[in-house]
């Protein structure tokens, strides 16, 4: 059976459609024009299949679409992901400078120039002696090339092992396989180069192009199955942790322009040692926890530190989001080991939708609406861990007294023990 | 990002584009790149032709030292 024969309707109208987007990128349309078609007809569709999809097209004759035209289409196909968590037209986290992936894109770039610089030089050396200008130029520019090493390096003992945490296990053990193929081809054509006198440049040209070959592939491959994947899959944090452990291994052939910052929103004010009276409670946490001042709470009174030990004794993992989605707390009273949810502290005053997977992302959205909308007040959830707990999650709505939307308390108990309990017990342990 | 080095555009602009060029332009004389002050000054403001008299190195030897490691140069004077 034909590879076409296999294919069910859906999918041979998914190859028509991708064939004619890339065949206008071709044409000279921007990525942009061809963005609201693209999302309508592969929204959900895997990485995978995109990408095999775009391997037959590179390689089919009956059109003119080449690989330059499926990496314009990368591009689009990572905006479809960026498309649900940013406004129009506002730059993603993931493009700007500094940020893993705009890292590994960038390289990507400017090895396959090198790859194309290292063709030129390989098609002008005409016949032996060989022009020393162009020998040297050769080594200068496979020593630049050599550098993608770091860049592999990366990929596999920094981005790796945060997408085996997530259970994708197999797309790394292949991919670094290859990667090790290509390491090898790759030096074959150095050791082979400082013997090109007498092995002559077409044993150099031949084995630069089966480096080439493998290596364009894997850029292929990036491009088209590990960065949508992972951009699915990791969340801010992973990012911040990939991007900070990526420093000590190095950076192929461009350096990242600047360090990536992801917007937060600062709860502490620079000046909290200024005296400004009329500053909110949050920003005076340090004066107000020495004064010990009593805060009329409900039906009482507590002071802040009476609050916070209270709030860290309550057996529930708290989280607190404010009205402009900003995740602004949580509490500290279950072990880390024991949470459902454990949070980094660093997570304090991002917004929530970068706190989540894409893929877990249109629920929390959906949830949010409907909380801060009024569409409902409270939503739950319970389910079962491997662990033996048994979690229950409850979001509710936090409004004033008047009814305005202050933001999200989210409450989480582990209630098997409750489950557990029968008969009954009146009497002191 | 391809390959072609236009000599009428400003160094800067040029090691923009293609930030590896700088360790061959600054072997070929241009010392001065090193110093980030001087890249971000004088390197706006001067293209390669201008450069080269600046530096008195011959612009033939400089465009064999690119074509040599596969780049295509346009805008030559």
């Amino acid at each position: 059976m034909s590879e076409s024969e296999r294919l069910n309707d859906a999918q041979k109208k998914r190859v028509h459609v991708l064939k004619n987007i890339l065949q206008s990128l071709h044409e000279g349309a921007t990525p942009e024009s061809i963005q609201e078609e693209f999302d309508k007809h592969f929204q959900g569709v895997s990485a995978i299949e995109i990408s095999l999809m775009e391997h037959e097209l590179i390689d089919s004759d009956d059109n003119d679409i080449t690989f330059e035209d499926v990496m314009k289409l990368c591009n689009v196909h990572a905006n479809l992901f960026k498309n649900r968590v940013s406004e129009p037209g506002e730059i993603s986290e993931f493009e700007k400078p500094g940020h893993p992936i705009h890292i590994m894109r960038t390289e990507n770039q400017a090895l396959r120039a090198a790859v194309m610089r290292i063709n030129r030089i390989i098609k002008n050396l005409g016949e032996a002696p060989y022009e020393m200008g162009l020998l040297k130029g050769l080594s200068n520019q496979l020593d630049l090339l050599g550098q993608f090493d770091a860049h592999y390096k990366r990929k596999e003992e920094v981005w790796f092992p945060v997408m085996e945490k997530y259970g994708h296990d197999a797309p790394p053990k292949v991919m670094w396989g290859v990667d090790d193929q290509i390491r090898e081809l790759f030096r074959v054509v150095v050791s082979n180069l400082e013997n090109i006198e007498t092995i002559g440049k077409e044993k150099i040209a031949e084995n630069f192009e089966s480096f080439a070959f493998e290596f364009n592939e894997m850029i292929f491959k990036e491009a088209t199955i590990l960065i949508p994947l992972v951009l699915e899959i990791f969340n801010e944090d992973d990012w911040l942790k990939i991007a900070t452990d990526s420093e000590e291994y190095g950076y192929a052939i461009v350096r990242p322009e600047k360090k990536w910052v992801p917007e937060r929103t600062d709860f502490i004010s620079s000046d909290t040692t200024a005296s400004t009276p009329e500053v909110e409670g949050e920003t005076r946490i340090s004066t107000l926890q020495t004064s010990g001042a009593e805060l009329p709470f409900g039906k009482g009174f507590l002071t802040l530190n009476e609050v916070a030990k209270i709030l860290d004794l309550l057996p529930l993992e708290l989280t607190f989001i404010n009205k402009d989605n900003i995740f602004k707390y949580f509490n500290d009273s279950i072990l880390n080991e024991d949470k459902a949810f454990p949070r980094p502290a660093s997570a304090i005053g991002r917004e929530v939708k970068n706190c989540h997977p894409p893929k877990s992302l249109d629920m929390v959205l959906k949830l949010i609406d409907d909380l801060s909308t009024g569409e409902k007040d409270k939503e739950s959830m319970w389910f079962p861990r491997k662990n033996g707990q048994f979690i229950h999650v409850t979001y509710v709505a936090v409004r004033d007294d008047d009814g305005a939307y202050m933001g999200i308390l989210e409450y989480v108990q582990d209630i098997q023990p409750f489950r557990e309990l029968s008969g009954m017990k009146r009497g002191l342990s | 990002m391809d390959n072609v080095i236009d000599f009428k555009i400003p160094v800067y602009k040029v090691l923009e584009k293609n930030p590896e060029l700088k360790p061959l332009l600054v072997e070929a004389g241009f010392k001065p790149l090193m110093d980030q002050k001087m890249l971000h000054s004088v390197g706006r403001l001067v293209n390669l032709n201008q450069g080269v008299k600046k530096i008195n190195i011959s612009i033939g030897d400089l465009v064999n030292k690119l074509e040599w490691n596969g780049y295509e140069v346009k805008g030559v004077e």
